[in-house]
């Protein structure tokens, strides 16, 4: 199977180290489940459960994989290379508790952890200095070591310093995490040399470097990559057909022809719904100096070749001179753009490099200058909207904690309750949002991470249905239906961009490659228990119905708090959750997950 | 039910990002009194992948229709009656950035 049933469990404090089955242990315990074989958060969260609320969110760290994760030639689609780390989430606090959070990327570290012949590695305990944590499968025996590491040196740097040493996989976190800045993010690397890959939402940086961890790195030089459960002639042909629709079909093509940053610009922009300061517009008349297609008529090439993902979601554009920028995707142009009312692409540009070298999430980093931008704007003084200068100048500052940016590193809830203006600082549960409207996105209140548009993806949808986004039981259904497909991705390996490729072959690929027969219906019931156990954990650490929010600005056009509140309920009751919308004893039993009441 | 204003001119169909680059054109005019024979009518022009997309079911990625400016949910879609000089606008939304 596409799994090793294997995990590597590291205590940073004792430095000691296990190799678990933990697939035996499941058995063992009567808890064998088809979330925990799919993987990725549905496997993590488990790890998660505890009859106390968290105190500390760099208690414990889990890098994993899902049992999609890895290259064509182990087996598994293209294009599926996702590692996964879950923590509780430094910036998702409640009265001094921290609920659950995940992040995500692609590059190639999955497949390398793979190689190691383990699926998770969980991490507990601090280590004394700034380590690595080095998984070392090149030989017969398996070895993990700790190697001393410098904090201050960039993501760039420590993931080309992993490479150097023959660890072709890593997960790093940059100089802002070990100098505390809420929202410091977790890279990924890809191939030498390369853009390393952000793992960034909700401060796994931070979490990890409270563990006094730089970098984990995975070298399977003695490939230890499990294989399908049932590979035959048949199947292979089948995962052909897979690959070349990933490769070539309609499914992926947007992306590959768009990326999502021209995907975005061209659907966003007629609808007036692009973010643009701080939220507050959303029909910026500068947008189209930002649109690829203007760049592309002033003789700038906007492409992403040399990249081996079939999806290539992401692009790099090069100006009539031939100088390539940093990359970009969407959220973090229009962020890191628009939203702090900057449209020079250079600047964002550097503005996005800035964030990847130093650790910080770009998309917190754009939601919580764009809050100062209008903040100063407010009280009328600068810096504010439209200085690019600022914009780079805050990005260095909240990386070093120092001056205003010392602030502005708590992220955006807390800056905004040092500071005032709290009803403009866009947030969900501490998550800066995305780069949608949050009017049109009442699924913004429920998703795991906050405002978070891949954790539940509902966040088109009202912009599209006219005739649903006033009525709560049509937010209600909407939400409930997009839970299943918003997990799997974040459970499977499965690049979110796949996802109409994969998820509708998900049975037969469940079927062949771990070997187990699961029907669609079931596959979407373990997503659904995933969710709930986020949802068990949050209300653990103390967050509730109030939570479930939006912030000021999105009450706007047809949404109504009157329209949250009734939406509220109704979610409630589809999923079982009480009034407060609390995961019951009754929840457990409606979700299968009676076992795990001893945790609520 | 959404009504068009009336004239003799044929309907005025834009399109974006990925509608745009298969048809290899901003904009054209067709003579369709209903969307779905719009669509009929760009899908038998620009082949299978325009089908695709503009009869895509994914709850994230389905075609959005903007009828004169306002967007048209699919029951307005289908129900909404076209005339000359109106403006019809189809957007294949991304899922996700």
């Amino acid at each position: 199977m596409t799994i090793s049933g294997e995990l590597l469990r590291y205590d940073l404090r004792k430095e000691t180290y296990e190799f678990i089955n933990w697939m035996e242990e499941d058995r063992q315990r009567d808890r064998v489940s088809l979330r925990r074989m799919i993987g990725g958060i549905g496997f993590a969260f488990d790890e998660f459960l505890s009859a106390k609320p968290c105190r500390d969110p760099s208690a414990k760290f889990v890098i994993n994989t899902g049992f999609l994760t890895g290259l064509p030639r182990h087996g598994v689609p293209n294009g599926c290379t996702r590692t996964y780390v879950t923590f509780h989430s430094p910036v998702k606090e409640k009265n001094g508790s921290y609920g659950i959070a995940y992040a995500a990327a692609g590059g190639l570290c999955g497949p390398h952890i793979k190689s190691c012949g383990v699926d998770a590695v969980i991490l507990v305990g601090k280590a004394n200095r700034p380590v690595g944590v080095m998984l070392d499968a090149s030989s017969d025996e398996r070895e993990v070591c700790l190697i001393d590491m410098d904090p201050w040196v960039t993501t760039k740097e420590t993931v080309d310093m992993c490479f150097k040493l023959g660890y072709r996989g890593s997960v790093v976190v940059g100089p802002a995490g070990f100098r505390g800045v809420r929202f410091a993010s977790a890279h990924v690397s890809y191939m030498p040399h390369d853009h390393v890959r952000a793992a960034a939402r909700g401060g796994p940086g931070l979490a990890l470097a409270g563990m006094n961890v730089k970098a984990v790195g995975f070298n399977g030089g003695k490939d230890r990559t499990p294989s399908p459960r049932n590979w035959t002639p048949e199947v292979e042909k089948w995962m052909r057909s897979i690959n070349l629709e990933l490769a070539s079909g309609s499914g992926t093509e947007k992306y590959k022809q768009h990326g999502t940053w021209g995907g975005n610009w061209s659907y966003l922009v007629p609808l007036k719904a692009l973010p643009a300061e701080n939220f507050g517009n959303l029909d910026p008349k500068d947008a189209y100096k930002l649109d690829p297609e203007y760049l592309k008529s002033q003789g700038w090439s906007v492409s992403q070749k040399g990249c081996a993902c079939p999806i290539m979601c992401w692009k790099i554009p090069k100006d009539p001179s031939g100088r390539s920028l940093w990359k970009i995707d969407y959220e973090n142009i229009d962020l890191l753009g628009p939203n702090c009312g900057i449209y020079d692409i250079y600047t964002v540009s550097q503005a996005i490099e800035m964030c990847d070298m130093q650790g910080i999430d770009a998309m917190s980093t754009g939601g919580v200058i764009a809050w100062f931008f209008e903040h100063n704007k407010r009280l009328g003084k600068g810096p504010t909207f439209g200085d690019g200068q600022a914009l780079l100048d805050l990005i260095q500052k909240i990386a070093e904690k120092r001056d205003e940016g010392g602030i502005l590193a708590e992220g955006v809830k807390k800056a905004s309750e040092i500071m005032g203006d709290a009803d403009i600082a866009m947030h969900v549960k501490g998550l800066e949002g995305a780069a949608y409207p949050f009017w049109s996105n009442l699924g913004y209140a429920f998703a795991l991470r906050g405002a978070c548009h891949t954790s539940l993806g509902t966040y088109t949808i009202g912009l599209a249905n006219p005739s649903g986004v006033s009525n709560p039981r049509w937010w209600s259904d909407e939400i409930v239906k997009a839970i299943p497909p918003s997990m799997i991705c974040q459970m499977s390996g499965a690049c979110y961009f796949t996802r109409k490729v994969i998820i509708p072959e998900l049975p037969r690929l469940v079927k062949n490659l771990i070997g187990v027969e699961a029907t669609r219906e079931e596959i979407e019931r373990s997503a659904m228990q995933t969710y709930v156990i986020a949802r068990m954990i949050d209300c653990k650490n103390g967050f509730s119905s109030a939570d479930d929010s939006l912030p000021e600005r999105a009450f706007r056009n047809t949404t109504t708090k009157e329209l949250l509140a009734e939406t509220k309920l109704l979610f409630y009751e589809k999923m079982g959750f009480d009034r407060n919308g609390t995961v019951t004893e009754e929840t457990l039993q409606k979700h299968g997950l009676e076992n795990l009441s001893a945790y609520i | 039910m959404p009504r068009a204003a009336s004239g003799g001119m044929s309907l005025r169909v834009i399109l974006y990002g990925i509608l745009r680059s298969i048809a290899g054109t901003k904009e054209l005019r067709l003579d369709s009194s209903t969307v779905s024979e719009a669509e009929e009518e760009l899908s038998r022009r620009f082949g299978p992948r325009m089908r695709e997309y503009l009869y895509d079911q994914d709850a994230v990625e389905s075609l959005t229709v903007v009828l004169n400016g306002r967007v048209l949910s699919k029951d307005e879609a289908r129900a909404a009656r076209l005339q000359g000089e109106d403006v019809l606008e189809l957007l294949s939304p991304i899922g996700g950035g």
